[in-house]
């Protein structure tokens, strides 16, 4: 079996774990690479129909190509898509891009969440993420379960020695599961080229642009890329010494961070 | 060897007060102690960069926290710190809490600051003096290393919102008390600060606006003379950069 067998079937076997756990579950689709990525292991792990929501987090600031992304995939893929928004905090004016980055963030992406959570009270969540994106990650579980208030008590989490997961949740409000959690940038693009999956245009190379990391558009950045097809994208990764997320701006720890050097005075 | 930062301290609250700190009546009777008054502005991101990497200012061009909107991290500081060398060098080391970036670096030790390294509620300034001492306090045994460095940072917080207040000289209790504790975990500790600190408008430098955005007012900010208690350490801190220097030659790696 090589490399890439082995993460995708680790991966269908933790997807199809939660499921059979937890029938009030849902899978969060950010439209970036490793969420489609991860759309496209529960479409193989429930033989090409996912049984149960993809949510995405809609902060009214995403890149047009990704609403396009969206739409035509969710149809194609007949993918039982909710939109979750916080329409009260963008009524109240909240805009993605204004203010100190942590207001926006945790208004329109944490809110729009727990008020998505709580209307059609999922006990389960799938999310893309990957240990080896970001220093925070790395503590992360492959079952990680969220108190009442949405936190993440690190200090306190299940062992997942040799491969066994504490699946079976009893009085957390609900249980995060993270397929891609051993996936590297690099697994997750080899993937895309083996299985062909379509993925957003962003990420590929125009202008001597590219996005190697997609989110709201007022805070993601694009990197100096000539990187226009997979292939390359592999090999400009495999050489790369910057940070995956060094174009985005507003990683939540740097907005809490910023929000309390402000509350002492730092512009 | 032991290094303790203490940042923001200064002999102006010391001295005056040292009947209520025993432990630093104490140490200060004992071994060497001196002002380092610093050449390089009284900045804390830059000077515990320059301490710990050797640079001058204009060298690591690392000035402050936040540059251009962005918080500033380890890898926008291009240099090399005394902890990269020594581990090249197979010397153990471990730093804890350095507040060059925030949340403050830490190198072969996990540590989670409260309040993200800028703690500012009461709860959080005190809780960083009890989690960093028994932080170092569990390093121990074989984990104890041939260098080991610590800082605390909230000292310098409540000194820019509490100057001249009783609630300070509490907090120096409190600090004096930790240094208790720690002081005697080995042969060769060295305490320092990055910067002293003054009245608001009398310091030399501004670091911060007097009015923060929440309306609060600040009133102290930092002056250029920092201190050093030296137990057993064998070179003298002129300035921050003779920390890393004085290292490099202690241990004698390149």
């Amino acid at each position: 079996m090589n490399h890439l067998d082995e993460l995708e079937n680790k991966s269908v076997y933790i997807i199809r774990e939660a499921y059979n756990q937890f029938k009030k579950i849902a899978v969060l689709w950010s439209i970036g690479k490793d969420s489609t990525t991860l759309i496209q292991l529960c479409r193989k792990s429930f033989f090409g129909h996912i049984p149960f929501p993809v949510i995405h987090i809609d902060t009214g600031a995403k890149f047009e190509e990704m609403y396009e992304f969206r739409d035509k995939y969710a149809k194609e893929w007949k993918l039982n898509l909710i939109i979750a928004m916080n329409k009260e905090a963008m009524a109240r004016g909240v805009k993605c891009g204004e203010g100190d980055g942590f207001t926006c963030c945790n208004e329109l992406k944490t809110n729009a969440l727990k008020q998505c959570m709580a209307k059609h009270d999922f006990k389960a969540l799938i999310l893309g993420i990957r240990r080896d994106e970001h220093g925070i990650r790395a503590k992360e579980r492959v079952f990680s379960p969220r108190d009442q208030k949405f936190n993440w008590d690190y200090k306190n989490q299940p062992p997942e020695l040799w491969n066994q997961y504490r699946s079976i949740s009893d009085d957390q409000t609900h249980v995060r599961i993270h397929p891609l959690l051993h996936w590297t940038e690099v697994d997750v693009w080899k993937y895309i080229k083996r299985e062909n999956l379509p993925i957003n245009k962003l990420y590929f190379a125009k202008n001597g642009l590219r996005y190697r990391s997609l989110g709201c558009k007022p805070n993601t950045k694009p990197i100096k890329s000539d990187a226009d097809t997979v292939d390359k994208i592999i090999e400009e990764i495999k050489k790369s010494k910057s940070s995956e997320r060094a174009g985005r701006s507003q990683d939540k720890e740097a907005a809490y961070v910023m929000q309390r050097l402000r509350k002492l005075g730092y512009m | 060897m032991f290094i303790i930062g203490l940042d923001g301290a200064t002999w102006d609250i010391i001295k005056p007060n040292i009947d209520k700190l025993p432990t630093f009546k104490k140490i200060l009777s004992q071994h060497d102690n001196y002002t380092i008054s610093l050449q390089q502005k009284p900045w804390s991101a830059s000077v515990w960069c320059s301490m710990f990497s050797g640079k001058l200012p204009e060298e690591h061009n690392h000035l402050d926290f936040v540059k251009d909107g962005e918080v500033q991290t380890r890898n926008d500081v291009k240099v090399d710190f005394i902890w990269d060398i020594l581990s090249r060098n197979n010397i153990s080391v471990k730093a804890l809490n350095i507040p060059f970036i925030v949340p403050p670096y830490n190198y072969n030790i996990y540590f989670n600051p409260p309040g993200y390294g800028v703690p500012l509620t009461q709860e959080e300034l005190n809780t960083e003096i009890t989690e960093i001492t028994n932080k170092i306090v569990s390093v121990t045994g074989d984990s104890k290393p041939e260098l080991f460095i610590a800082v605390y940072t909230a000292l310098d917080k409540m000194s820019h919102l509490h100057w001249g207040g009783e609630s300070l000289i509490d907090y120096y209790i409190k600090i004096d008390k930790a240094v208790n504790k720690i002081f005697e975990l080995d042969e060769k500790v060295l305490i320092l600060s990055d910067h002293g600190f003054t009245d608001y408008d009398k310091a030399p430098v501004q670091t911060l606006p007097k009015i923060t955005s929440t309306g609060n007012e600040l009133k102290g900010d930092h002056h250029p003379d920092a201190i050093a208690i030296a137990k057993n350490i064998p070179f003298k801190v002129n300035q921050p950069i003779d920390v890393f220097n004085g290292l490099i030659s202690y241990f004698n790696v390149k």
